[in-house]
């Protein structure tokens, strides 16, 4: 296993990819937190301090549901590229005759991404928190607030850029992993989740669409999802924790599958 | 020292059996050659023999499967395939990423660089190398590890005649060393001069396995080249003792099935002249070409192309070799 854990460290150490795609989510992170905190400072009513307030700056807009947590998306591109790049360049078979434990090779994989996918997001809530706190210097700042916002990000980006991960070991096609990331988060959980709401259409099963684990993982640091409009429906969506848990069930059960057809697979 | 024991390989793609039943065994001390003609399985049975495609039967390396190999490239190098590298990172980079892996110095990295001629373009990005840069940078990562074992598929692929000649010193100066080099490659006069002994297959099956001498002489071409003026009465008798006699375009005669001395003694029991009475050796390539013309998985056709004009193609020795049925 070390053996492994030093070949994926020293490979993302030796590609661009890995420092141009946090650089990305650190501008990202830092600009529009800052955007949105110079922004906020200036309302009134905001200035009364909702909570969310304090999220939708962290996050980039993100933790009030105003937009996707964009970071998120480009660790999921870093986690594609982990799997991506050794199938793009015929390099698995250099890296599994240097390591041919391939569970070893799998568990580094994952290990390190959700080592630098965290502490990307982490970094990156932590900038947006600093922000907050320099744009709009008498935002209210409680400390649960700022823990739920910090865990749920890491938390949220880390599975993201498992699924990532696992959905480019699957394909053993980098473009076809990115398409699936970017279109069901997107576009493919909001058109099932407006279907299932549909009155007196889904009843019996419209309870499923709160489980729809990108949207039920966003709960982790969501503290006012505009789809909560949709609870005149009859749509109530997870608390953070039973969304956590319903993202990581997703995400390990991908990599469940995805680490049994590695091992199986031809190189 | 290790010797490479491969024993019952096989493997299936949907309904086509690559390889079948495959067993060889390469020694310490010598280049052995891994020849078959394209789509034969060469390149399935390297990769089942490190355990990259999963199929039936078992390779040891001194005993040792490689999945079970601590430290892998200490033990058995390979080159699998041209250019197997991310085209950004630079050639020395890719060399110390697989080196971190087994443990191998950084400084080893420079040394194998070194040894394949690229150490000018260290730093430089393999997306900008040609094939004959980036089968170097192959045979550099396999010789990172100082391995006892070499397997490379197609090293000589891209390489420029400076490059082949290199490539052919290289590798019997390691054989010479004591270690095992198990080469594939379809540059037959380049293994003729390289390889010690010859692993054959064809359509995924064992044709040959020995020395190359061996190989070479087990070839019916391999003859005896005979002119004589009585060639009829002499002709007759050899055929009767059982030799089987061909005449050739140029007046010649090849006999086969019977050795030199023999012809030499039936000719004085008949008092025949003998102009001639030489022997000629088969090339690898007659004897692989023979050993393998049942065997090809891909066989040209002329389709379109047109021969010179007023022929009708019949006679053309080429014609008959690409148009060669199964």
């Amino acid at each position: 296993m070390t053996a492994a854990l030093r070949y994926e460290w020293r490979r993302l150490l030796t590609l661009r990819s890995t420092y141009w795609l946090i650089a990305v989510s650190v501008v990202i992170a830092a600009t529009l937190s800052s955007l949105i905190a110079w922004g906020f400072s200036g309302v009134e009513i905001f200035r009364e301090g909702p909570d969310f307030v304090l999220a939708a700056i962290a996050t980039q807009g993100a933790g009030a549901g105003f937009a996707p947590l964009l970071i998120a998306y480009v660790m999921s591109i870093f986690g594609i590229l982990t799997f991506g790049h050794e199938y793009r360049h015929g390099m698995i078979r250099a890296t599994l005759t240097a390591v041919p434990n391939r569970l070893a090779v799998f568990a580094a994989k994952v290990v390190l991404t959700v080592v630098v996918a965290g502490l990307t997001a982490l970094t990156c809530a932590g900038l947006g928190l600093l922000a907050a706190k320099i744009f709009f210097t008498d935002i209210p700042m409680a400390g649960n607030d700022v823990t739920r916002i910090l865990a749920g990000v890491s938390l949220y980006a880390a599975l993201f850029a498992l699924v990532g991960l696992a959905l480019a070991a699957i394909f053993r096609n980098q473009i076809a992993a990115i398409v699936a990331v970017l279109l069901f988060p997107l576009v493919g959980e909001a058109i099932i989740r407006l279907v299932l709401i549909i009155p007196d259409a889904f009843d019996d099963i419209q309870g499923a669409a709160a489980y729809l684990p990108f949207d039920a993982g966003a709960q982790m640091f969501s503290f006012l999802d505009l789809d909560q409009v949709l609870e005149v429906f009859g749509f109530r969506p997870l608390a953070a924790v039973e969304g956590g848990i319903t993202f990581g069930v997703f995400t390990a059960v991908l990599l469940a599958i995805a680490g049994v057809l590695f091992v199986r697979r031809d190189a | 020292m290790a010797t490479i024991e491969a024993v019952g390989l096989a493997k299936r793609y949907g309904s086509k059996q690559a390889v079948e039943g495959l067993s060889f065994r390469v020694d310490p001390g010598s280049v052995t050659g891994f020849l078959g003609p394209n789509g034969s399985g060469k390149s399935t049975t390297i990769r089942l023999m490190l355990g990259l495609d999963n199929g039936e039967g078992s390779t040891t390396f001194d005993g040792q499967p490689f999945r079970s190999l601590r430290d892998p490239m200490r033990h058995v190098g390979a080159l699998l395939e041209a250019k197997p590298f991310h085209p950004t990172r630079s050639a020395r980079n890719h060399l110390r990423l697989l080196a971190v892996s087994n443990d191998i110095a950084d400084s080893r990295c420079d040394e194998v660089l070194e040894m394949v001629g690229l150490t000018s373009v260290a730093k430089g990005k393999p997306k900008k190398f040609s094939l004959g840069m980036g089968q170097r940078l192959g045979i550099a990562a396999a010789l990172l590890g100082d391995p006892h074992t070499l397997i490379l598929d197609e090293p000589a692929n891209g390489l420029d005649p400076q490059g082949i000649q290199w490539l052919r010193s290289l590798l019997k100066q390691l054989a010479g060393e004591g270690r095992s080099v198990f080469v594939s490659s379809h540059l037959l006069a380049e293994m003729a001069l390289m390889a010690d002994r010859l692993v054959v297959i064809g359509r995924g099956r064992l044709i040959a396995s020995g020395p190359v001498e061996d190989f070479i002489k087990s070839s019916r071409n391999n003859a005896i080249v005979l002119r004589s003026p009585d060639i009829e009465r002499l002709g007759s008798a050899l055929a009767e003792r059982g030799a089987s006699v061909q005449g050739q375009a140029d007046g010649s005669f090849v006999v086969s099935g019977m050795d030199r001395q023999q012809i030499g003694d039936i000719a004085h029991e008949l008092h025949a002249r003998l102009h001639e009475l030489s022997s000629r050796e088969a090339t690898l390539e007659e004897a692989f070409l023979e050993a393998t013309g049942m065997s090809e998985e891909y066989v040209g056709h002329p389709g379109g192309l047109s021969g010179p004009p007023g022929s009708d193609g019949a006679d053309n020795p080429a014609t008959m070799t690409t148009g060669q049925t199964r």
